[in-house]
């Protein structure tokens, strides 16, 4: 609009100037040599934080700057005034009014012919930039003493992984060992073999031989836990037939589930079922459920459903036992997160087997579910791939 | 059937354990406390079955299997891991190295007798 920009007056070059430096805060400065009069312009005044009555020295290009700097900047400006050598500092400074800042303060000389006449250069304000540095470097130091702990914390605890999977192999060894011996008597006992024994022997033989069984298979799913955190479960994959499976698992929990007097059965025929993964984990997780599943029912049944949906194998173990109370179903598949265990030690185990058997669902690739109705019943629910992927 | 069945184990208790079924069952048995004892007395005694533990010191079952094989006349006679390893990939690695079968610990007292039977019953040709 050119029309427009007639009718101002253009601005002076001097008053420009000191808008720029005003705004940059970025100051002039210059001593002659012959006088030892200092000159500064009026933004190295706002820099100062002066007035216009203030009179500076060949000191005041000094005395502005923190004490253990000072040494600094005098020797800066003797060298300029002697050798005509320029510097470029950035220093601590503090300014009339106590406003502590850092001021890059640059200078050179001025020459006509061999002889220095004056010195001079500006001073600029850098706190801002300066503040930004500090800040980027303290959190990249922090960042890199964060990457470093995380490193070392990283290398511990595989140490302690590693230390504790050999733990835990050798110590189930170990345990493992006199329980063998204690179930392997106390079976030859109660067969008769050592001779004859009362029906009170067998029945505490009896007691003593499902205790070792408990530990042995506490010590079992401790050694599976330890494998699972080392990555180190080595998994099959195999064709099998669930429906074997199921069938299997049927019959070796049916006497306790006729002890308790439960029906315990198998929802529509038993068709064939093949899969292709790891047949004994696969077993295990079902065995688990459905021995939970009997142990935690009084009355009623224990019902296992099989089907497949896309690709998956879903199989549905439902009771019509004690059910869990909706505030303790999230932790349900913790480790060592038997419920109700205050109020009643009519239901043990280890509080392995639900976590275990998540970490094995997972390790095949499958999932874990459970609804469940105080007094009505529990169902668990887990999926897992037919065939690999 | 009464057979003679080399008992290896270096754990005395468990080696006892299975001697005393064994001999319960009507069978003879000889007992050897480690790998190296074995071949000694697989040389003399001449087995009929051989039930092998598979962690020892020193050499270990599948070593000690390994050798018992090169005994001239024992090429045959069945032997049969005995462990205390769940490792359902370990049934694997038995065949392999020539196992003819595998008794887990704790021994299920209900099976043991069929087992052994089965073992002595057929012999691996």
């Amino acid at each position: 609009m050119p029309a427009a920009t007639n009718n101002i007056t253009p601005v002076a070059d001097t008053e420009l100037l000191a808008e720029a430096g005003r705004l940059a805060r970025l100051g002039g400065w210059s001593l002659e040599l012959s006088t030892g009069t200092v000159s500064w312009t009026a933004a190295a005044r706002q820099l100062h934080e002066v007035g216009t009555d203030y009179r500076p020295t060949a000191a005041s290009l000094v005395d502005f700057y923190e004490p253990e700097v000072r040494p600094v900047v005098e020797e800066a400006l003797r060298r300029a005034r002697t050798a005509g050598a320029p510097f470029d500092l950035e220093l601590p400074f503090v300014t009339a009014r106590n406003i502590a800042l850092w001021v890059r303060f640059s200078g050179q000389a001025y020459h006509e012919g061999a002889e220095i006449l004056r010195i001079g250069g500006f001073v600029q304000d850098v706190t801002l930039r300066r503040r930004a540095e500090d800040l980027l470097r303290h959190q990249r130091d922090e960042a890199q003493r964060l990457v470093a702990e995380h490193a070392a914390a990283d290398t511990r605890q595989r140490e302690l992984d590693r230390l504790k999977g050999e733990f835990l192999a050798t110590m189930s060894h170990e345990i493992r060992t006199p329980l063998n011996s204690i179930v392997g008597f106390t079976g030859i006992l109660l067969k008769g073999l050592a001779g004859p024994t009362t029906d009170e022997q067998q029945k505490q033989l009896g007691l003593v031989r499902d205790s070792a069984r408990r530990l042995l298979a506490l010590v079992n799913d401790f050694l599976d836990l330890s494998r699972l955190d080392a990555g180190r479960l080595a998994l099959q994959q195999a064709p099998f037939d669930f429906a074997t499976v199921v069938a299997e698992v049927l019959t070796e929990l049916r006497p306790a589930a006729e002890a308790k007097q439960l029906d315990l059965r198998q929802t529509g025929a038993a068709a064939p079922c093949p899969l292709v993964g790891d047949r004994h984990r696969t077993r295990q997780i079902l065995c688990n459920l459905v021995d939970n599943a009997v142990e935690f029912t009084e009355r009623g049944e224990v019902e296992v459903s099989v089907r497949t949906d896309a690709g998956r194998l879903v199989v549905a173990v439902r009771d019509t036992g004690i059910g869990i109370r909706p505030d303790q179903l999230p932790h349900l598949f913790e480790a060592f997160r038997q419920l109700d265990t205050s109020a009643h030690r009519r239901h043990e185990g280890t509080g392995l087997g639900l976590h275990l058997s998540r970490r094995l669902l997972e390790a095949l690739g499958g999932t874990i579910s459970v609804a469940s109705q105080p007094g009505v019943g529990s169902t668990f629910t887990f999926a897992i791939p037919v065939a690999p992927p | 059937m009464s057979a003679c069945i080399l008992i290896v184990d270096d754990n005395e208790t468990n080696s006892y354990l299975l001697c005393f079924y064994a001999e319960r069952l009507g069978h003879r048995t000889v007992v050897a406390r480690s790998g190296p004892e074995a071949l000694d007395l697989a040389a003399t005694h001449r087995p009929d079955l051989i039930l092998l533990d598979l962690h020892m010191p020193q050499m270990d079952g599948f070593e000690t299997a390994a050798r018992l094989r090169t005994i001239p006349g024992l090429d045959a006679v069945p032997i049969v891991a005995v462990t205390a390893n769940v490792d359902p990939l370990l049934r694997g690695r038995l065949a392999r190295a020539g196992f003819a079968g595998c008794i887990s610990k704790p021994i299920d007292t209900e099976a043991f007798p069929s087992v052994l039977q089965r073992h002595l019953g057929t012999p691996a040709p």
